[in-house]
């Protein structure tokens, strides 16, 4: 149980300071969900964006040899 | 030109004929105006100061031999000025999708069709979108004297900050908000305060000059005027009023004003009333000052120049550095216009003020403004100075004539409280109030958030940045039962939102204890912690 509360703590510490920190705390509850939302979107994205074209270009220059940089650039 | 810069003499031999028999009309001429040869002098300069007549025969200052610390001004992380500006725009996109979606009735103007609007558009969207979701940490009401201790009334919302009921509950809180900083208000003093009512009633119904003036008035005078070390004094029954109505005595048109940015709203209200020209120097940047006033001094157009300064600023708690800008106003033959609504009984070894603080003469200060608001516990201003300058105040000032006299009962508690500064008990508050300065200072520099200003500022502001910060602190201190004030936007630059401390005497060092609990608790909680000094 002390753990539970422990993690629950954390959590809602965190929670708090997110709030503050993006002025989210003073705003009404459906704002927050709006920017919450927002924010998983662009969380979202950019984690795709990483993900399916700065990762495979990585992947791409790593497998290639260095005459195939040369031609890449 | 034959006319002075200070403007006040024209100094033409009008007796003399030109090479044409006659008395040149042209030579008549005052900033751009005719006149008839003859000015009446308004030069108020206590005769210890030359107008340098060119800026640049006079040496540089060397600033290295003064003490010049405009107080303690911590820059924050990128992170947090990043963090901080996001917010902002977070908070603005939310309160343009809210007006766009629920526009509130108040924010629609019907039949007014081909008028201006009738608001300000940033201003009344930043009251209805960001001052109204903070609006219960403001203007809220008391129900007691405000003490070492305060009686808040609750409020509640049922619709989000628009409207307020009362809960019907009081929360007796620890009063850090206050400009109480003598504590003398609230309590003391008060026979005489009751008696001088009984003797001579609350209104005089008329102002200073007709039939407004009583032995109490002339006696606070009299006794404002030695308290301070001046010639004269003349009280006003308002402190905000002694600078709006006062400095469009003393300046007119042709006079330039050099004026510090963080300046009051009174200071800048009562400069624009006197049509002066206002050139707004950095926050206590005498080095700035110095390259204005030259500038100004090499126009050779103005009748006068003045300083425009406060003793300590109440927003930012810094201290004027004094000392410098008297050195520099000698150099130059300026004037030096001191508002020390926040020093007078609170600064110095003597209580004098920002003077005493900086060990200045009080005659080497043309003009000393102060209120009796804060550290008297009663109310109005007065102006203090040489003889020749309160005279012409009383001609030339408004207040004296127009504005009503001064209450007697809080005559006589300024009265009360100023003789007792000299005795003990004063002095004694006087070291209550820099120790409990002191006490508290250092202690919030251990929690490690910001604090601006001098160190021996009574006034404490803690920089938080957001919005939201200010508010959370500000409910977090009125849990624990201390009240104080949270200052956001118009007051301060957007980003800069601030929470503000005000020390008193009458604080006990176990109330300050538990003060400084609350107060780390809130920084802990809330994560306020951002200076990046030594602990
Ligand atoms: C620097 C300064 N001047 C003048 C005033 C106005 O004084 P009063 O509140 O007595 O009208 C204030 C008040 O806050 C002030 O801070």
């Amino acid at each position: 149980m002390e753990f539970v509360k422990k993690i629950q703590q954390f959590i809602s510490y965190w929670y708090v300071r997110y709030l503050l920190a993006t002025e989210l705390y003073m705003v009404d509850t459906w704002e927050k969900v709006v920017m919450h939302i927002v924010f998983g979107i662009m969380f979202t994205l950019f984690w795709y964006f990483n993900y399916s074209i700065i990762m495979s270009g990585i992947a791409q220059l790593r497998s290639s040899t260095a005459h195939d940089v040369e031609q890449i650039l | 030109m034959a006319t002075t810069i200070a403007g006040s003499r024209n100094e033409r031999d009008l007796n003399k004929l030109d090479k044409h028999g006659f008395k040149d009309l042209k030579q008549n001429v005052h900033n751009g105006k005719t006149t008839n040869g003859y000015m009446k002098t308004n030069d108020l300069r206590n005769g210890d100061t030359k107008f340098g007549l060119s800026g640049g025969g006079v040496p540089k200052m060397d600033w290295s031999k003064y003490d010049t610390f405009p107080g303690s001004f911590e820059k924050c992380t990128l992170l947090t000025a990043a963090l901080t500006h996001f917010g902002l725009y977070i908070l603005m996109f939310l309160g343009f999708v809210n007006q766009l979606l629920f526009t509130p009735k108040v924010a629609t103007e019907k039949n007014r069709e081909g008028y201006a609007p009738l608001y300000d558009p940033f201003e009344t969207f930043f009251s209805r979108y960001v001052y109204r979701r903070v609006q219960h940490c403001f203007n809220r009401p008391i129900t007691s004297a405000p003490g070492a201790e305060l009686t808040l009334k609750e409020r509640c919302t049922d619709d989000r900050n628009w409207t307020f009921r009362f809960t019907g509950t009081e929360r007796r809180c620890i009063n850090l908000g206050s400009y109480n900083y003598l504590g003398f208000a609230g309590h003391s003093t008060h026979a005489a305060v009751a008696a001088a009512a009984r003797q001579y009633g609350l209104a005089l119904c008329s102002p200073r000059a007709e039939l407004g003036t009583t032995p109490l008035h002339r006696d606070l005078e009299a006794t404002t005027a030695k308290f301070l070390g001046v010639e004269a004094a003349i009280v006003v029954g308002m402190g905000f009023g002694t600078n709006t109505l006062g400095l469009p005595g003393l300046l007119g048109p042709g006079s330039l004003a050099l004026s510090d940015e963080k300046n009051h709203a009174s200071l800048i209200m009562g400069l624009r009333l006197a049509r002066a020209t206002v050139r707004v120097f950095r926050h206590n940047d005498v080095r700035h000052l110095e390259q204005l006033a030259r500038a100004a001094i090499a126009e050779r157009k103005w009748t006068k120049i003045v300083i425009v300064v406060e003793g300590v600023y109440s927003m930012e708690g810094t201290i004027v550095p004094l000392a410098a800008m008297v050195a520099l106003k000698r150099r130059l033959g300026l004037q030096l216009y001191l508002d020390e609504a926040h020093s007078v009984g609170a600064l110095g070894p003597r209580g004098r003020g920002v003077c005493d603080h900086a060990g200045v003469a009080p005659a080497d200060v043309d003009v000393l403004m102060g209120t009796f608001t804060k550290s008297f516990g009663a109310a109005g201003g007065y102006i203090a100075g040489s003889a020749k300058l309160i005279n012409w105040l009383r001609q030339y000032g408004h207040a004296h004539t127009y504005a009503h006299a001064m209450s007697p009962p809080v005559a006589q508690q300024i009265l009360s409280a100023m003789r007792l500064l000299d005795e003990d008990e004063g002095r004694q508050r006087l070291r209550q109030l820099r120790d409990n300065t002191h006490y508290f200072r250092d202690q919030l520099r251990r929690m490690g958030v910001v604090t601006l200003g001098h160190p021996d500022s009574p006034v404490v502001p803690v920089l938080v940045y957001t919005f939201s910060k200010m508010a959370a602190t500000v409910e977090r201190l009125t849990e624990s039962n201390v009240a104080t004030v949270g200052v956001g936007f118009p007051a301060t630059p957007l980003n800069k939102a601030r929470i503000r401390f005000c020390l008193s005497a009458s604080h006990s060092r176990a109330q300050l204890e538990r003060c400084v609990e609350a107060v780390a608790r809130a920084v802990r909680e809330l994560g306020l912690d951002y200076s990046r000094q030594a602990r």
